[in-house]
């Protein structure tokens, strides 16, 4: 690469320079398309609304037995015939592509 | 009347002015919608819908503006990834460009060259080489906008303007 080779590719991309992109509506179209804010925080109000109502519904109805009896029933029976050593690399797998996930979410977050 | 700054029409958006970022876009959707249009090899539709995701994505994350770098620059940074992401779940598309802009104006056969050239470069070589020859950005700023070290962008930057010198040379250019 020498100084001609430079000056040769800056004329060849020099008309790229000058393009000229009108507004057309798009402005307008990105205004309308904006998320309503105050709607985004009373969405944000009733989930956390309706996980409180779960959750103290989940606990007056002691729903937590039922888990809890479903939870032994699995280790004490189930998991004795459950080959381990797949077992352990599907949740390998399964945790590898979580992390992949996570880390492609936050790079893609900005 | 003095027109408001970046800073202050970006504190007004914030608080949920959404007048304040309509501003915003009208002063940086040329910037933008170029830069992806240089990146996208010439698909004016592509690249509007890209640039459309940018300032929403902007939108909703404003306060995630520090201010330590141009607002503009923030914004280049949101579209690049906003390419990246789709030309990763898309897969590597080949060089589309689209046929209203090459009949629209009397340079289209000029740009149908350029992007024609661009396409023999690397995503990352042509971001770099057109952040730089096109748009006259400074190392640092593109470093920033596309989130690598200054050594691996002057790399790119060397290897792409290599690739496009080749091409030149082979197709002619170099006597015109």
């Amino acid at each position: 690469m020498n100084e001609n080779d430079d000056l040769l590719i800056q004329q060849f991309l020099a008309p790229l320079k000058t393009d000229e992109v009108a507004d057309d509506g798009f402005s307008l179209r990105v205004i309308h398309a904006l998320p309503n804010r105050r709607q985004e925080r009373q969405s944000r109000v009733w989930t956390v609304f309706c996980l409180v109502v779960g959750a103290l519904l989940f606990l007056f109805t002691h729903s937590w037995e039922t888990l809890l009896s479903g939870l032994r029933h699995f280790v004490v029976d189930t998991l004795p015939q459950v080959n381990l050593v797949y077992t352990a690399f599907t949740v390998l797998v399964l945790l590898i592509l979580i992390f992949v996930e996570v880390i492609d979410r936050e790079r893609a977050a900005l | 009347m003095t027109t408001p700054s970046d800073t202050q029409l970006i504190e007004q958006a914030t608080n949920g002015n959404r007048q304040a970022f309509g501003l915003l876009v009208q002063r940086h959707q040329a910037a933008v919608r170029r830069f992806l249009l240089h990146q996208t090899l010439g698909n004016a539709a592509l690249s509007d819908d890209l640039a459309q995701e940018t300032f929403l994505k902007a939108y909703t994350h404003l306060d995630q503006y520090r201010g330590g770098a141009a607002f503009l620059t923030w914004l280049l940074r949101i579209a690049y990834n906003q390419f990246y992401d789709h030309t990763r779940k898309r897969g590597r598309q080949s060089a589309i460009i689209s046929r209203d802009q090459a009949s629209s104006s009397s340079s289209s056969d000029l740009h149908m060259d350029i992007y024609r050239a661009l396409a023999l470069l690397r995503d990352e070589e042509r971001l770099c080489i057109t952040l730089q020859l096109v748009d006259g950005y400074p190392l640092a700023d593109i470093a920033q906008i596309t989130g690598m070290p200054e050594g691996t962008v002057k790399s790119h930057l060397s290897r792409g303007k290599e690739k496009l010198s080749t091409y030149l040379k082979q197709n002619g250019y170099e006597r015109k």
